[in-house]
């Protein structure tokens, strides 16, 4: 029979969420992974600090049992199971991209747009793709990075709203668990300013780099469609924006915009730019991302700068 | 093994596509949906998009004959959807079977063509879940060019099959295994020759 792997690593936790990528691992595999947080392993903390979890193949995703310090002293307090906050297999080429959809109560036609969901569970760096954004259907279908969290409300950071004629009335989203499988991948615009050379914002990190180029498919919806078809070259990339600056003239183009929402709800193309070659870099083609890892939520993960030692089994 | 082979291939290709190349919503049906459910002017509009980017048919047409119930095929190009889009794809006007088709040349997974566009559906088509307007599945029906990507076998690392005997496994040599695996590369060689027509269902 052949024997389980087992694998042994660590991490230098920042607070959030992340995956640890593990070889061959599918959905359905036997598998056991245990954490145990270094740092804070004899922690006199109050609350107490997760020092020791684990989960194995047949719990519930986002499950977890684990023992924790009593509060502010370094002995076990107790030996609990949760059900959220923990661990969960994700194989992109078996776990559903979205997870399941969240009911929001509003959008504001603000720069950036602040959503409203009580209850929700996102956090800076989510991706979430949004529908039924009713009084704002212009933006339905697309994604979104989260940029700030504050109590109920979201922030869309790479999105200017101010120029829609009302706030949503009621949203639905739904978080990303992976993004596209394939990189440099489509993003969708969010803007384009008139200028000797034109800055574009994405909704989303774009992860394009200086000297990648990209072509734009922008229709008469979104105004700028004289730049629909043209394909532009990055100069400049500012990450803290999410813009990209490329060789094209718009200064003579339409401005862009948004169509109104109930435009949009008679049906049209977003506008987005699609990778369109790289003129720097020719070792750079497209590349998979897929993968295969173990989730850890942020009950399991430490908090930042903890160090946290893994142990995987994966048996066949 | 052979089938799992190529079928991954298939799903890599489709996974690659869906990443990075460009759309188009379907507008011109009647679901209320954005997209909407497939229509003849949809299809019209990506035939147009490509012929004006100078991309190649993929097939070549089928002269009528003298047979009731067919109809000549045009030059065309293809497009790979899911199977779910059968209805959908059924009512748009213009619509040949493969069943329709003068003669016997219809590929096997083919469903049948619109105008330019022929027409391959399957099971494993791309589909992104929830993602429409209403919240419903958006299909993603890829209408491509002749050479408009291509798939890249690394080099010196054709496809292997390995089979593990038995007596490998332990004293006894209870079990086998079977996999296989291979290395590939993809990447779209001309962005303006295929196009993603992403529609919902028809009601």
């Amino acid at each position: 029979m052949p024997q389980p792997q087992i694998i042994l690593g660590n991490f230098t936790s920042t607070g959030v969420a992340r995956n640890i990528e593990v070889p061959f691992l599918h959905v359905g595999a036997n598998v056991r992974v245990e954490l145990y947080n270094r740092t804070n392993f004899a922690s006199t903390a109050n609350p107490g600090v997760v020092k020791r979890s684990w989960w194995q193949a047949g719990m519930a995703d986002g499950s977890w049992i684990g023992v924790q310090n009593t509060n502010g002293a370094a002995t076990d307090q107790t030996t609990g199971s949760a059900t959220t906050g923990g661990f969960t297999l994700i194989d992109t080429n078996q776990t559903a991209q979205l997870e399941a959809a969240l009911v929001g109560t509003a959008i504001t036609n603000a720069n950036p747009a602040v959503a409203t969901d009580a209850g929700h569970p996102y956090v800076v760096g989510d991706i979430v793709r949004v529908t039924n954004s009713t009084g704002m259907l212009q933006i339905a279908g697309m994604d979104f990075e989260i940029t700030a969290v504050a109590g109920n409300d979201f922030t869309f950071g790479y999105l200017d709203a101010s120029g829609f004629a009302a706030a949503a009335t009621a949203l639905t989203t739904r978080r990303l668990r992976y993004d596209d499988i394939y990189a440099p991948r489509k993003r969708f615009i969010t803007n384009i300013t008139q200028a000797a050379q034109a800055v574009v914002t994405l909704s989303v990190t774009h992860g394009y780099a200086v000297g990648e180029s990209v072509r734009f498919a922008v229709t008469s919806d979104n105004g700028m469609d004289e730049i629909n078809g043209l394909t532009g070259e990055i100069v400049a990339v500012n990450t803290a924006t999410n813009t990209m600056t490329v060789d094209i003239d718009s200064t003579a183009f339409t401005a862009f915009s948004f169509p109104t929402s109930a435009d949009a709800a008679l049906g049209y193309t977003q506008a987005h730019i699609v990778p369109a070659g790289d003129n720097a870099d020719i070792d750079d083609p497209m590349r998979n991302t897929g993968f295969a890892a173990i989730h850890l939520g942020t009950s399991v993960v430490g908090v930042n700068n903890d160090i946290i030692d893994y142990r995987i089994e994966l048996g066949y | 093994m052979g089938v799992s082979l190529r079928q991954s291939e298939d799903e890599l290709t489709r996974d690659m596509l869906l990443s990075t190349a460009s759309f188009i919503n379907a507008t011109g049906g009647s679901n209320g949906d954005n997209p909407t459910n497939i229509s003849r002017e949809d299809v019209d509009t990506i035939i147009e998009t490509l012929v004006d980017a100078n991309a190649y048919t993929v097939s070549d047409m089928i002269e009528g004959a003298d047979k009731f119930g067919t109809g000549p095929v045009r030059d065309a190009y293809l497009a790979f959807g899911h199977s779910q889009l059968i209805r959908s794809i059924e009512q748009v006007t213009g619509f040949l079977a493969k069943a329709q088709y003068p003669r016997d040349e219809g590929m096997r997974a083919e469903w049948g063509n619109i105008s330019n566009l022929r027409i391959f559906l399957s099971s494993i088509g791309s589909v992104s879940l929830n993602s429409s307007l209403l919240g419903n599945d958006v299909y993603n029906m890829f209408c491509t060019g002749l050479d408009a990507y291509t798939v890249i076998e690394q080099n010196g690392y054709s496809s292997q099959f390995i089979y593990r005997p038995p007596i490998y496994d332990g004293p006894l040599a209870l079990n086998a295994s079977v996999g296989y695996k291979f290395a590939q590369a993809r990447t779209i060689t001309n962005d303006a020759w295929i196009l993603n027509l992403r529609q919902t269902r028809a009601p």
